[in-house]
This record gives structure tokens, sequence and C-alpha cells, in this order.
């Protein structure tokens, strides 16, 4: 849509108005990713941001109107508190908390093949250009799925025509496992795949020759999620990009695999 | 883990922060209180924003699933729960509608075909309305101003993208964002039966959530 790739011009934080005017679009998510997170450095600044944004957010609220609810939605709710949700945060230490999402190729994991229900130690070690830093993280996984979702990529893999992909490391690793229909319709399940730190997000890439395309933005903790492709799409991929996600990759993806 | 239950009343009369403190005990049944509340506007805003009703329930989950994992983002001093439950919603579907659009750009390129027309703005924007305190305060903008959330709020668009399509400089973009919300709130906070609309925070600590995502 309007996410603007070219470089953004920043106002200056001492200028009250600008950043005023910079705090009501970002309100409603109408900055891009270098101001939002510009936003939030200076949220603090000034106390009237904070007020103006909370009636602005307020206001925005009323914009809206109410709709039904199917009994299916509920329903995947509940089996993704009762199993997904309850899954340990993975811990990040020690460093910034950040994971560095240009580095993220550099994964590792002495443990993942060990499979689910297991205890698996996560270790990513991220190379900077002058500089090594080590992130461990640890993830217990409680085993489970979501079955209304599993119900969906399970009746989608049944499909004439659907395809599967596993998702690996460029070591081999598998992170996760995906189906595709024919129509373009895909399911993809969560396995080794850590909690992100705030501020980014993993989002899925369908690869149609050399161009990947967004297929969705899967939140820093994903389980079961659906997503579209185009027919075409011989490949998917997942990286970790900023919480809006990315018109394209700026990291190396994480891990990729090939629709079968 | 399996949510406990409690033996503390969970009902209509429950407080939204009672609900949110309950769900962060991981009981099940103030979640479902708290989606019996308020899922049918989040579903509405996702449903308007994202033309998609598979996608809207997606979004659906995701806010009330992202409550039982995170209940530490409501803060009561900053806001209303539905508050930021929207603000959650539309912030995911704008996600979905930027990607989606992404990957619709391609396509075009590929078909060599021109973009679909726009809606029209004000019979869109005007059906949103139907308290009529949100129709009062809507009405009250200038067209300009209500194009310009429906590029932005509506159609996920950035208000640099608003700006490319409108042919209006940034600025005035954002400064009519800016004065467009504010009218917004003060016709709808001076309406007696704003907290049955809107719910606002309390007045005297009117702020909310930094992180609005």
């Amino acid at each position: 849509m309007s996410t603007d790739p070219t470089s953004v011009a920043l106002p200056d934080p001492r200028d009250r108005e600008a950043m005023l005017d910079l705090v009501a679009a970002y309100a409603i998510h109408a900055v891009d990713a270098d101001e939002r997170e510009f936003v939030e450095a200076h949220l603090d600044d000034d106390p009237a941001y904070r007020d103006e944004l909370g009636r602005h957010l307020a206001a925005a609220a009323a914009l809206t109107i109410e709709a039904p609810v199917p009994a299916s939605t509920w329903d995947a709710i509940v089996a993704r508190t009762v199993s997904a949700a309850r899954l340990p945060r993975v811990d990040v230490s020690p460093g910034d908390g950040r994971l560095r999402p240009d580095l993220a190729n550099v994964i590792a994991l002495d443990a993942a093949r060990a499979g689910r229900r297991s205890r698996v130690r996560v270790a990513i070690a991220a190379a900077a250009a002058s500089a090594v830093i080590a992130i461990p993280l640890t993830l217990q996984f409680a085993g489970g799925t979501t079955p209304s979702m599993a119900a969906l990529a399970s009746n989608a893999a049944k499909q004439p025509g659907t395809r599967s992909v596993v998702l690996k490391t460029v070591d081999g690793a598998e992170l996760a496992s995906a189906v595709v229909t024919a129509d373009g319709r895909g399911y993809l399940r969560r396995d080794v795949l850590p909690a992100l730190p705030v501020g980014q997000s993993y989002q899925l890439w369908a690869i149609t020759g050399a161009t990947p395309v967004s297929a969705g933005v899967l939140g820093r903790n994903p389980s079961v999620v659906a997503f579209t492709v185009d027919a075409p799409t011989s490949a998917i991929a997942i990286s970790v990009e900023p919480t809006a996600g990315s018109t394209q990759p700026t990291s190396t993806p994480i891990a990729v695999g090939e629709l079968v | 883990m399996t949510p406990r239950t409690s033996a503390a009343v969970i009902d209509a009369d429950t407080s939204d922060g009672e609900l949110v403190a309950a769900i962060g005990r991981q009981d099940q049944r103030a979640l479902a209180e708290a989606f019996r509340r308020h899922s049918p506007s989040v579903a509405g805003l996702a449903r308007r924003v994202l033309d998609d009703e598979a996608l809207a329930q997606d979004v659906v989950q995701d806010v009330f699933v992202r409550l039982w994992e995170e209940p530490g983002r409501f803060d009561s001093t900053r806001g209303s729960l539905r508050t930021l439950l929207l603000t959650q919603a539309h912030g995911r579907s704008v996600d979905i509608i930027r990607t989606r659009e992404a990957r619709k750009k391609r396509e075009d390129r590929m078909a060599r075909e021109p973009a679909t027309p726009q809606p029209e703005v004000d019979a869109a924007f005007l059906a949103i309305a139907q308290a009529e305190a949100v129709r009062e305060a809507m009405i009250s903008l200038s067209e300009g101003e209500r194009r310009i959330l429906q590029l932005t709020y509506f159609e996920g668009h950035t208000y640099r993208g608003a700006a490319a399509i409108l042919g209006l400089p940034e600025g005035t973009v954002k400064g009519r964002i800016r004065a467009a919300l504010r009218k917004l709130h003060e016709i709808l906070i001076a309406q007696d039966d704003l907290q049955s609309v809107v719910d606002l925070p309390n007045p005297t600590t009117r702020t909310s959530k930094g992180d609005v995502r």
C-alpha cells in the first residue's frame, strides 16, 4: 500500500507541533516503521504527547461498528490459549535483548531435531561486522496443537494439488512446516520458532523465482497461522523484521523451504 | 498448562480491570467475558479495514490470544480495555492490508492493469456512524478530513501515501489527521452518553498505551 521505501525525514524532537502531528498519525498506524520507532522513543519527552495519544486512540476506537463473531473464532482462541499460549517465554540474554535481524541467518539449533515435547536449547550466534554476539535461547515445548487450525490444515493437506514445505535453517534444522493448497491457501505451523523481543516480528515470504513477496506478518510468537500465496510460488521463507513488517526482507531469512 | 478456574465471580458486572487481572491468573472465564464484551467491535473494525471475513476473524483471534498472553499490556490509567483491543486490532489489520497490498501491486504490475477505483468516501465513512454521537462527530469533520481518515484509518495508507494520493503536502495531511482526531474527541467527550459509545479513559488520566500495536 503506501509504505514508502524511501528514507524518511524525521522531525526535530524539539519541534513540539511537528511531534504532535506525527503522534496523531502514529495513533492510527499511518506512519512507517522508522517513524513509529521515533515516536516511541520520544513519547515520554513531553507529557502532552501521551495525553494526546490517549485521546486520539479513544477517538479512533469510536470509529467502529459491531459485527457478529462466529463460534469457531472463540473455539480457536480456546485452543490456542490452552495449548500454545502457555509455552514458556524465550529467555533472551545477555545483551540488549534484541536479535539482530541482519545477522539472524547464523543460527544453530543444537537439539532442535529432538522434536516436539522435548526441551530444546536454541543457540543463535549473531556475528556483527566487527564483533560476535552470542544470544542463548531456551525454549520448552508443551506439545499440543490447535485443533481448529490443525483441522483446517489437515483438510488442506488432503486436497488435490496441495503442496507441503518444511522450513529449515542453513544448517538443516527444521523450524516450521506448512501446507499450501492449489488455490494458494496455506497454513504454517510453528515447530521451533522462538518468541522474538518486542519490536520484532516474524514475516513469511512467498518466493517466485528470485522475488520474495510478503505472505504475512506473523507476530513475535506465532503458532498456527493461515496465509495465502500466489499459485506459482516455489518456496517459502521466514525472516525477522520490524514489528510492522517490511515490503521486502531486510534480513537474510532464518529458514527457507521448497514447496513440493 | 490448562487454565485454572477461580472461585471469584466473573459476570457482566465485573470491571474490565478485574477481568484483565483474572486473565493474568489464567482464568479463562475472564477471557470469555472480555471476548463477549469486546469481540463484536474488534471484528467490526477488522472487517471494515480488511474487507475479508476470514482475515477479520484471524485478527479477532490474535487480539484475544494476545490479551491472554500479555495481560500486562493493559494499564487502566492509560486507557480502556476496549481502546486497547481496538488499537491492536487496527494495527494488525493494517499490517495485513499492507502486505496484501504489496502482493497486489506486484500482481498489478504483472497484469498491467489499472488500480481498482476507490469507493465513495463519504458513504462508506458515514456508514460507520451508527451511533448518533459518532455520526455528529463525523459530520463535524471537513470533507478533506474525512477523506484523509478514510485513506489512513480505514484503508491502511500511511500519511505519506495519503498525501501522494491527494496531491497534498505531507505536513498538511499529518496536521489534518491530528485536527480530525481532536475534533472527534472533543465532540464525543461532550456527549452525555459518551461512555456507552466510546468508553474513554478517565479524563484525569487521559493517556494510553504507548505501544499502539
